[in-house]
């Protein structure tokens, strides 16, 4: 890869890495680093990236995943991890709406859904990836894909009950 | 649940969803990537006084083994024999490095 190409797929691809990077991490901060160490490593093992499984920002996307879910475990390795990432019982409780506005309130529910929940919402809704680009971007199973992607949507509209009761 | 309420939900949490807009990156972010991963070129004068090397570590061995024979085969070597003066003759055993032959 030559630095030109180099520079066209980080201009092309920066914006898509950054945005699902914040989402996943609620920080501007972390979002650049992760942004960075993705298209450093892409750099370093341009080999990794293989066109006939899908497409480079696809496999940004996972770069930037591992990336998140690394930090995340080396920042909460005293806790139970599996658990923690799945966490099939969760049900968050409505969250306080008067004190917060109604961004701030989505930025928060959508943070405080576990991880796998949330990277399939960010990517599903925000990416508008579909359920087969999320799986291939994730490495997990469609099905599984489904299940928190379906998890993700049920929680959030427990913890959003409110705005969305108002909406309605 | 009515598959159009159901629907109608959906909807609802998609657009509430996107009231939580995400930043644009920073402008520094493309120099901070570009200078992490392109290769910056630097006068050579600079180079000898900030840049390094990576040497692997059997041409290390094989450089000391090389410096510590050369070193020795030096200090091995017999000592000059004194100088005399022009005109006298020494014996052709005694070690002598003057190029005419019998004087040193």
């Amino acid at each position: 890869m030559t630095e030109a190409d180099f520079r066209d797929a980080f201009q092309r691809h920066k914006s898509t890495v950054y945005r699902f990077a914040y989402r996943m991490t609620g920080s501007t901060a972390t979002a650049e680093d992760v942004v960075q160490d993705c298209f450093v490593m892409f750099w370093r093992k341009p080999g990794a990236f293989d066109s006939r499984r899908g497409e480079l920002w696809s496999f940004l996307l996972g770069v930037a995943r591992n990336l998140i879910l690394k930090r995340w475990r080396r920042e909460r390795r005293h806790e139970a991890l599996s658990h923690d990432l799945e966490d099939e019982s969760y049900a968050g409780s409505p969250l306080d709406l008067a004190e917060l506005e109604r961004a701030e309130a989505v930025r928060q529910a959508v943070l405080s859904l576990p991880p796998l929940q949330r990277e399939a919402l960010v990517l599903a809704e925000y990416e508008e990836m579909s359920l087969e680009e999320i799986a291939a971007a994730t490495g997990a199973e469609l099905a599984a894909v489904k299940s928190r992607l379906h998890r993700a949507r049920g929680n959030l509209r427990q913890l959003l009950e409110p705005l969305l009761a108002l909406k309605s | 649940m009515q598959p159009n309420d159901d629907r109608n939900q959906s909807a609802q949490l998609r657009g509430l969803l996107r009231k939580w807009e995400a930043p644009e990156p920073s402008p520094a972010l493309d120099q901070r990537v570009m200078k992490a991963c392109t290769p910056r070129h630097i006068a050579w004068w600079r180079f000898l006084f900030t840049g390094y090397i990576r040497v692997p570590v059997y041409l290390v061995f094989f450089l000391a083994a090389l410096l510590s024979f050369t070193a020795w085969q030096v200090a091995a070597r017999p000592a000059h024999a004194p100088c005399v003066a022009v005109g006298h003759t020494v014996p052709p055993t005694t070690g002598c490095d003057h190029p005419a032959p019998g004087i040193c």
